[in-house]
């Protein structure tokens, strides 16, 4: 018989009998349910962190506080007179409490030190932290006055989309190590991963573009003041010779914009000649030099003004273009991989510490609570309990015991184990992975197939009708020939069509941004609305990372059972032991557990009133991956059923499903056990299109030979098992519950909240992409009207000087006002929340 | 009209001194980041009243 118990996961109160289910919250770090405010009364916030204050509280000056931690924070910022910190953003503090001790003792390694540091001469040094936890006014306030805190520090500067600290700090004062302990006291503990170590520093914000643009948008300018007297048809001023001084000025004026703002087209143009592919930068590098030689040509011989303010405007609106599509979102990043995961040293059974890189196998090191499991090894000693979460997106950690194997990415949830290093870092099972062709292969996708194909068509029917101009004058009149043959190039030059995608895609990353779904790139959209294939992860995916549900399954349990199973979970550390006993209503103090014992990896016996009771899984392991996990319960040896905990699907699964469009293929791809197939293959319309027990080199195969059929794919995933299928489908995207929470390599970051907007996505990509062929359109319209001037060699400067702006401002209006009813029509918020 | 030549280099020599003031700003890193120095303005004041 199977009984369905319905309990309250808060610990709170005696939970409602009857049959029903219930979810039960898992919570990764040992942070244990804040008190509910209500329940006390009156309930005191704390002053530094604004978190309702429980049994710890802490009075100081009138202040209270919900903990020590807090407190001492308080004081040292009171006391180095930075009490404003409280006055400029509500709540600036953050809880401190819970978190556990961290030793930086690797930070005294000169080596490691060294790498870290970005510039030293002498005693003075200059480092670059990363701070997640920088969310207000009062963080940059508080950390721009670091000098107050300790004199050895000279500077520092907040940089705040990116959430990083510059600090300037003399080294005969301060150690490194001092500096990053002092951050960690006042609450601020900075991010330091192999990759900080590793790699070069991030450069900084491309300045060259904004060069380009401000030179191009100074000469537009100036050069139109010039060629004012040849708007207004002022012939007065060409018998001063004022014309000629005017030309020549313009020349100059346009010779930066030339040989400076426009030289990226060139080099792009020059790059895809060199693979034999014709990108839209050669037409837009033909009609430029064409533009630049007629002037030059008309100034030189005084036969004519020039086209330079329209050459200069050009380029002034395609480089705003690139300049808006380039913005993106600082504070993600979309390139990570597992070394901004991974520390920098491990701590040695000796108490040692030695850089990542040289640990090897053979090495033995001890892992601490919550600390990370850098290699592959066989624990030698301790409590193994270790939390993939980011490794496979499973929540509970994952009991071993001593002779087995621990993955490398893996966190230890409990106190110090040792382990024997099996395998290098870099050889890991997990990082392995690295080592796949995917990662290997350049960035493909940033240039636009639209405007790919586009160029190629585009280049050869503006190359023919210039020729066929070229042919026809010829004869005629050689030099008119030359002219409309230059003419057809320059008003035939797609500027107008190289801002379409700029600014409706650019435009629809900025959207998508307010609902949360950050993309990398603007490129990303297009590929997003080809795709036709959508390969889902499960577990953290469609399902709650932190969420499970539990349920009973066996005799009915009496309430004196109830009882007795949360008196003996009570005394045991475990997640799941604290779960149960959370979720089970409270046993009366008066029940006593006694011979309690706990087995590593196995569950936990005792005796209660005198009954032997034995909970976990004796016989195997306490978890597998993916099979629901089982919680045996024993009484007298006699087993009466267990406690089952099921994944939570996301609420909002069942409507995105039906709701994205109809032709996509999809497709479950999942490490776990085949569960819950019939009602995952309704989801997903059939069961030959579920795929369970999936390695992570096995998603990515499955990606790779999805794309073989000749369909771009999107992937969905959140763990670092996903990595390479995120990174070999077209369009990776990255669900997350929180976005300073680590997430793989991908081209979108979803935030879990949104998940429900999955269709919206869709549907807006291929919409805009619809608009980019509108807008083309509209600016073909354009050409052929200059044109039919162009070929028969009567194209004046002026005609030329209206046309192409006109068409560029037509481009961009549209694209503004496409982009914004289509925000409206899928009601994404109208301003940025 | 002649004086139109004078008229035109002073209004030029203005226009290359915005043009390197504009070089000066995006090299000093002003362009870099356009959302701390919003934040950063509106505290200084009250501190000095304790501490100088």
């Amino acid at each position: 018989m199977t009984g369905i118990m319905s309990l309250s996961s808060s610990g709170h109160g005696p939970a409602p009998g009857g049959a029903g289910t219930f979810a039960a919250m898992f919570m990764p770090s040992p942070v244990p349910i804040a008190s509910d405010p209500s329940d006390g009364g009156k309930a005191l916030a704390c002053y530094h962190c604004g978190e309702p204050c429980g049994e710890e509280t802490v009075t100081d000056e009138g202040h209270a506080f919900c903990c020590t931690g807090c407190q001492m924070v308080y004081r040292i910022i009171r006391d180095n007179g930075l009490e404003d910190f409280y006055t400029i953003s509500e709540k600036p503090g953050f809880a401190l409490a819970r978190r556990e001790k961290a030793d930086f003792s690797y930070l005294d390694d000169p080596e490691t030190r060294d790498r870290l540091l970005l510039f030293r001469q002498g005693n003075t040094a200059r480092v670059l932290f990363r701070l997640p936890q920088i969310h207000c006014a009062s963080c940059v306030w508080l950390l721009e006055k670091l000098y107050r805190l300790h004199p050895g520090i000279v500077q520092s500067r907040v940089q705040f989309n990116r959430r990083e600290l510059s600090v300037v700090f003399r080294l005969d004062l301060l150690s490194l190590r001092g500096l990053v302990e002092l951050l960690d006291r006042i609450g601020y503990r900075p991010a330091i991963h192999l990759a900080d170590v590793e790699k070069d520093h991030m450069p900084g914000v491309q300045r060259r573009l904004i060069y380009q643009l401000g030179v191009a948008g100074f000469a537009f300018g100036n050069i139109m003041l010039f060629s004012f007297p040849e708007y207004l048809g002022m012939d007065a001023s060409r018998e001063e010779g004022f014309a000629r001084w005017f030309g020549y000025l313009n020349l100059a004026l346009a010779l930066p914009v030339f040989f400076f703002s426009a030289t990226d087209y060139f080099r792009s143009a020059w790059a895809g000649i060199r693979v034999r592919e014709i990108n839209m930068d050669v037409p837009i590098s033909l009609g430029i030099i064409a533009l630049f030689a007629q002037s030059t040509y008309d100034v030189v011989t005084q036969t004519g003004p020039g086209y330079f303010d329209s050459l200069a405007g050009l380029l002034f609106f395609m480089l705003t273009g690139k300049w808006f599509q380039q913005k993106s979102f600082d504070r993600l990043s979309f390139e990570r991989d597992y070394k901004s995961y991974f520390p920098v040293s491990a701590t040695l059974e000796d108490g040692s510490t030695l850089s990542l890189h040289q640990l090897a196998p053979g090495h033995r090191i001890t892992v601490r609570h919550q600390e990370l499991v850098p290699a592959d090894g066989i624990l030698l000693e301790g409590d193994a309990r270790v939390d993939y979460s980011f490794v496979t997106g499973e929540s509970e950690p994952v009991g071993v015991g001593p002779g087995e194997k621990i993955y490398a990415g893996g966190r230890q949830t409990g106190p110090r184990i040792t382990l024997q290093i099996t395998h290098s870092v870099r050889q890991s099972y997990l990082t392995q992975l690295w080592n796949e062709q995917a990662f290997q292969t350049q960035d493909r996708g940033r240039a636009s197939r639209i405007a790919r194909i586009m160029g190629t068509w585009f280049t050869w029917v503006v190359m023919a009708i210039a020729l066929a101009t070229l042919i026809f004058w010829w004869p005629r009149d050689a030099s008119r020939a030359v002219y409309a043959f230059t003419s057809v190039l320059i008003i035939a030059c797609p500027c107008a069509i190289a801002l379409a995608i700029p600014f409706i895609m650019g435009n629809g990353v900025r959207l998508l941004g307010r609902i949360h779904a950050y993309v990398r790139h603007p490129q990303v959209l297009e590929n997003l609305a080809a795709v036709r294939t959508l390969v889902l992860d499960k577990t953290g995916t469609i399902t709650l990372a932190e969420q499970s549900e539990m349920r009973w399954e066996g005799v009915e349990l009496e309430e004196g059972d109830r009882q007795a199973i949360s008196a003996l979970a009570r005394q045991s550390m475990h997640p799941l032991s604290r779960t149960l006993s959370g979720a089970l209503e409270p046993a009366p103090r008066a029940l006593r557990v006694e011979d309690f014992g706990e087995m590593p990896g196995k569950g936990i016996e005792g005796r209660v009133a005198g009954v032997h009771w034995r909970l976990g899984r004796w016989d195997g392991r306490l978890t597998g991956h993916g099979s629901p996990t089982r919680v045996d319960v024993e009484k007298d040896g006699r087993p009466l059923g267990g406690f089952v905990f099921r994944p939570c699907y996301r609420p909002e699964l069942t409507s995105v499903m039906s709701a994205l469009p109809g032709d996509l293929d999809l497709h479950l791809v999942s490490g776990d056990q085949p569960v819950d197939t019939a009602f995952l293959s309704d989801l997903v319309g059939g069961e030959d299109r579920l795929h369970f027990r999936q390695q992570p080199a096995d998603k990515l195969r499955f990606v790779e030979n999805a794309q073989k059929m000749g369909t771009p794919v999107a992937m969905i995933g959140d763990g670092l098992n996903d990595a390479g299928a995120l990174k070999q489908s077209d369009v990776g995207i990255v669900v997350t519950e929180n976005l300073n929470n680590f997430t793989p390599a991908s081209d979108m970051i979803l935030a879990a909240g949104s998940f429900g907007r999955l269709p919206d996505i869709f549907t807006l990509s291929r919409r805009l992409v619809r608009h980019v062929f509108i807008a083309y359109g509209l600016a073909l319209i354009y050409n052929t009207v200059g044109l039919s001037w162009a070929v028969q060699g009567q194209l004046s400067p002026v005609i030329a000087a209206v046309l192409m702006p006109a068409s560029s401002v037509t481009i961009v209006l549209y694209a503004w006002v496409s982009t914004w009813s289509e925000a409206a029509r899928l009601r994404f918020p109208l301003s940025p929340s | 009209m002649e004086i139109l030549i004078l008229l035109i280099a002073i209004s030029l020599l203005v226009a290359i001194g915005f043009l390197a003031a504009f070089i000066w700003a995006t090299r000093s890193g002003q362009f870099d980041d356009d959302q701390t120095p919003a934040m950063r303005i509106l505290n200084d004041n009250p501190a000095k009243a304790k501490s100088e």
